[in-house]
């Protein structure tokens, strides 16, 4: 099963302990925002974490998955 | 709900004849598809003078294209319910907030895009300091995500003692002073919710009668994950010490909810096991189903007490071959021990195996046989009985369906699905052994019973339909019966095909080809044909079938004593003479004027060389045309 490889990036940088909110995905913070990167199982999974994602009041500015995400970072600044 | 409830609710606020106003808030919680439908057509259908209000945080799944386009439409969104400077300068004003200057506030409404529950934050803090030009220099300068930069600052103004009492109180769904004294250990929790809510400090209050209180989301949020940084081990403990108060409150839904919280599958298992039949009665089978969906880690999956509950819930959806996998789960361990229901384990998985069938008619007959043995008290023994009854009948043992149903009836308690049961194969057993009046009086008490409760149908209050409808076509009131059949066919036919729908259909058949809609007939039996051949075992169900078969593809013409044919209509009607139908009841069943039943029996009798009712009936009798 080769899984769901997904990048999201919200508004505003957000702290350490929101590394354990997210199942699977690990956090990095860049000046303003903050990327959210991992493998989710699939379609399903990213729908209930976009869902998290409204809960928690946070702001989406993107969303990549599959190849896509494996285009390289901008250094300093968000993808 | 759209074909029953909606249109009686849209007349009587019709008939209000003034002006009202519907608001229904936070409906996104409420929203799902089947809400969503009928929340459409009361949108449409409802009374001009009624204006409806919905509050949401994500759109609804309604027209809403459409409903803008033909504006019907007034929509308030985001971009409108952002504060704009003026409006957060008179929130803050009201706060006691002063002293803010033009530059500050634009840095503010920018940075907090004016969002009420955020600036909200920002004025407690503000009230709080002295340092307003710092804080807001702070702040603007700063990249962190907003809500949480500002939860921060909030949660690092309160006193220690106060910061552990949110923290740990942040994992309820909802607050009220005593549970938040059991899940803290904190005296006096109440006054402490209620200066909060008084300052503001996140905490609303919930509903009216100012007993219970709630953390705003984003803060809620925030302090769980504090707790899972600073305390993870505590927060099991914490759904714990919740479950156990919201049972002794009497809330087991919220009880069960927070053991799931737990992770606690033994309590989860008791509390559910408690909870299986009133919630079923009561038509609730997608609660069972949600929490049973959310007990999927692999401890949870193995328990006995829950693998019990997934049967039943199995058996709800009529899903047999599901519920025998669940219940062979279930009757692990010792056959003894007991169960959260309060019997044996042994005894409660044989009783559910004679109730579902499982594995196959002479596999349950012998579950059957077991519970009834060692069925602990006369209620249970009753169940056990109920059991039997169905697992004798399908083994053709009509006179010992007969004795164990009866048997039932006189133990059960006032359990309508049990009591469905064991009617319903009476019911049939009375059909068989040639009493159908009783089998008529047997079902229809209970049937009325089911009715008059409004209890929920499903697959297991079926039994009774079925039971009613075989008694109604022996007896010919053949139009009745085929509603009767056709119900419980429905009933049936919402889960995967059993032998329950199996026999309904052949009864359906039956029933039809006695009313002489013989192609209908046939369409059933099929149906029912279909199902049986890849049931293992399904008793003596086949050959029913085949029985009903052979009389759908006998000639229904007979030659009379005189030469002539009765045609297949003069057969249906001497049928039903038989049956002891008066001639206006036939043509009550039948659907035609009492004239053309008077000329039909007129015509048979001479075919049949007749004078009398007595001599006919005899002469078809003889001829094998009954």
């Amino acid at each position: 099963m080769a899984g769901l490889p997904c990048r999201i990036v919200i508004n505003g940088e957000l702290p350490e302990r929101y590394q354990r909110a997210f199942d699977g995905l690990s956090l990095r913070c860049h000046p303003g925002c903050t990327e959210l990167s991992g493998t989710l199982a699939d379609q399903s999974q990213l729908q209930s974490l976009l869902n998290r994602l409204f809960d928690l009041d946070l702001q989406v500015r993107s969303v990549r998955t599959g190849q896509e995400c494996a285009r390289p970072d901008h250094p300093g600044g968000p993808p | 709900m759209q074909a029953d409830v909606l249109p009686i609710l849209i007349e009587e606020l019709d008939q209000a004849a003034r002006d009202l106003v519907l608001v229904l808030e936070d409906y996104h919680l409420a929203e799902s598809t089947p809400v969503a439908e009928s929340m459409a057509f009361f949108a449409e259908s409802r009374p001009a003078r009624l204006q409806l209000v919905l509050s949401a945080r994500s759109d609804p799944q309604l027209p809403l294209g459409r409903w803008r386009a033909n504006g019907q439409l007034a929509e308030i969104r985001a971009a409108q319910l952002r504060f704009d400077e003026a409006e957060v300068a008179a929130f803050f004003g009201r706060d006691g907030v002063g002293g803010l200057s033009r530059a500050e506030l634009v840095t503010l409404t920018a940075r907090t895009e004016g969002w009420p529950a955020v600036l909200r934050l920002a004025a407690i803090i503000l009230g709080a300091q002295d340092g307003t030009r710092d804080f807001v220099r702070a702040f603007a300068g700063s990249t962190r995500q907003v809500a949480d930069y500002l939860t921060t600052d909030v949660l690092a103004t309160v006193s220690p003692d106060l910061r552990g009492f949110l923290l740990r109180t942040s994992v309820l769904p909802r607050l009220c002073g005593p549970l938040c004294e059991a899940v803290t250990g904190r005296k006096a929790s109440g006054a402490i919710l209620r200066n909060l809510s008084r300052a503001g400090l996140f905490t609303g209050p919930v509903g009216l009668d100012g007993r219970w209180y709630r953390y705003h989301q984003l803060f809620a949020e925030a302090l769980r994950l504090e707790l899972e940084v600073t305390e993870p081990s505590l927060v099991p403990e914490l759904h714990a010490r919740a479950s156990a108060w919201f049972e002794q409150d009497g809330d087991l839904e919220s009880a069960t909810e927070q053991a799931i919280a737990a992770w606690d599958t033994r309590l989860a298992g008791r509390l559910i096991g408690n909870q299986l039949q009133p919630l079923l009665g009561a038509g609730h089978l997608a609660t069972i189903e949600r929490w049973l969906a959310q007990l999927s880690w692999p401890q949870a999956l193995q328990d006995p007490e829950l693998a019990a509950a997934r049967a039943v819930a199995a058996d709800e959806r009529s899903r047999p071959e599901e519920a025998g996998r669940w219940l062979d789960v279930a009757g692990l361990g010792p056959r003894q021990s007991m169960t959260a229901t309060g019997v044996p384990r042994g005894f409660g998985t044989d009783l559910l195996r004679s109730f579902f069938v499982a594995g196959g008619v002479r596999s349950a007959h012998q579950a059957a046989l077991r519970a009834v043995e060692e069925a602990p008290v006369p209620m249970w023994k009753g169940a056990a009985l109920a059991g039997l009854g169905q697992c004798s009948y399908l083994l053709g043992d009509h006179d010992g369906a007969a004795e164990a149903a009866r048997g039932a009836l006189a133990l059960l308690p006032d359990d309508p699905n049990m009591l469905s049961l064991a009617s319903g194969y009476l019911a049939l057993a009375e059909c068989h052994r040639g009493s159908p009046q009783r089998a008529e009086r047997v079902a229809r008490r209970i049937v009325n019973l089911v009715e008059s409760r409004n209890f929920a149908l499903s697959g297991t209050t079926a039994m009774c339909y079925t039971g009613l409808g075989a008694a109604l076509t022996a007896r010919g009131y053949l139009a009745e019966a085929d509603d009767r059949l056709s119900l419980a066919v429905e009933l049936y036919q919402d889960g995967s095909p059993s032998v329950w729908l199996a026999h309904a259909l052949i009864l359906l058949a039956a029933c039809r080809h006695a009313a002489g809609d013989t192609a209908r007939a046939r369409q059933a039996l099929e149906e029912a044909t279909a199902i049986l051949d890849r049931i293992p075992d399904p008793g003596i169900l086949p050959a029913l079938a085949a029985s009903q078969q052979g009389k759908l593809l006998a000639p229904t013409r007979r030659p009379a004593a005189y030469g002539q044919e009765l045609t297949e209509r003069e057969v249906v009607v001497i049928r039903l003479l038989a049956a002891g139908l008066s001639q206006r009841d036939i043509a009550a069943q039948l659907v035609v004027s009492p004239n053309t039943v008077k000329t039909q029996v007129r015509t048979a009798y001479r075919k049949l060389g007749a004078g009398t009712r007595v001599q006919a009936l005899h002469q078809a009798a003889k001829l094998g045309i009954l």
